[in-house]
């Protein structure tokens, strides 16, 4: 099979996005992001960050997020392009490589902790945040679409970043994609 | 980090055997399976007449089971081995690449279909489901873990959705040309 773009899903903090910014690079294609898009919204709703991103997304009526990942269908049925996208599930009928990434809580926390991602937040609290999260996360594939969005055997390849190196994790998807 | 060889796990029927087969040609290494090894042992009891492999792994001691996995780890331990095997998360203070190999079970019992001839895919897939669960259990019970969580491998494939070749560029990318 011959893959013309490639999607990310993943746990929260798993290093979906520093991959999706390498594979982009490498490949001349542009980055397509959910999780940036939603963020984008928040960022014009609350611009005082009244209430924190999770809050906001976990609040999102179910139908405006349906419409959402039918917009993101749009996008990526072009191809040519590497992009996140939480719930990829209607995307397994394009000729997209679907990436799931995992890592262990412990250092997915550290490595938040070590890019400053969530201010003041130390380790633990950075880990009950991103628990919440994958939670949320789990609630809503099921509200959607009715499934564990974590179940492997909803993607081609699943990479665990605690244990391979961005460049291993690179290497596995260049040796199967080939523009 | 540089891997010397390779240790593949999975569901039954995934395809484990024809994706250590081929990466054992391209690596040149030697190849080992614990599943093999097993029903060797089985045919020397000389009690294969009277039960199938799944009955006989069933009612293995657990105490054998962890003689066979530490039999398993020697072999591990010395490089240069592409091997399967149902429990890895002991063999990660090894550099090896570990792999766990998924399908729905509806492919599965496709690619089961010669192997079990004569049999129908909904018993096929009874078959698979309880491999499984034997599977699962032993795992818990011998080691406290369910071997299916991906956080154990470096990597997850799922055979229902990608080629053999597919599968043995994404390792081979990984472990490096031999």
């Amino acid at each position: 099979m011959k893959f013309n773009g490639i999607v990310f899903s993943g746990l929260p903090g798993a290093g979906k996005s520093a991959l999706v910014q390498k594979l982009a690079t490498r490949f001349g294609w542009p980055v397509f992001s959910a999780g940036g898009q939603w963020r984008k919204k928040y960022g014009e709703l609350y611009p005082d960050h009244r209430i924190t991103f999770e809050e906001y997304w976990r609040n999102i009526p179910v139908d405006e997020k349906i419409k959402f990942n039918d917009s993101v269908d749009e996008v990526y049925s072009e191809g040519k392009v590497v992009g996140d996208s939480r719930y990829p599930v209607n995307l397994r009928k394009l000729p997209l490589l679907l990436i799931f990434m995992t890592a262990d809580l412990e250092t997915r926390a550290a490595r938040a902790l070590a890019l400053g991602k969530y201010g003041a937040a130390d380790i633990d609290g950075i880990k009950s945040i991103l628990s919440a999260r994958e939670n949320d996360e789990i609630k809503t594939g099921f509200d959607l679409f009715n499934y564990d969005y974590r179940d492997p055997n909803y993607y081609h390849l699943v990479l665990n970043s605690a244990k391979l190196s961005i460049d291993q994790e690179a290497k596995a998807i260049g040796s199967i994609v080939k523009p | 980090m540089d891997f010397n060889g390779i240790a593949l796990a999975g569901v039954p029927g995934a395809g484990k055997s024809a994706l250590a087969k081929k990466l054992a040609q391209i690596f040149n290494w030697q190849i080992i399976s614990v599943g093999d090894l097993w029903r060797q042992r089985l045919h020397k009891s000389g009690n294969d007449k009277l039960m199938g492999f799944e009955e006989y792994w069933r009612q293995v001691p657990k105490d054998d089971n962890l003689a066979m996995d530490l039999q398993i780890e020697k072999i591990f331990a010395q490089g240069s081995v592409i091997g399967e095997c149902r429990f890895a998360k002991h063999l990660q203070k090894y550099p090896l690449l570990l792999v766990f190999v998924t399908a729905d079970i509806d492919t599965r019992a496709k690619y089961k279909m010669d192997k079990y001839g004569g049999k129908t895919a909904g018993e096929i897939k009874e078959i698979l489901k309880l491999r499984e669960s034997d599977e699962l259990e032993v795992g818990r019970k011998l080691y406290g873990y369910d071997y299916r969580d991906p956080e154990i491998y470096h990597l997850v494939l799922n055979s229902a959705m990608m080629s053999l070749g597919e599968e043995i560029a994404s390792v081979a990318g990984i472990v490096g040309k031999p």
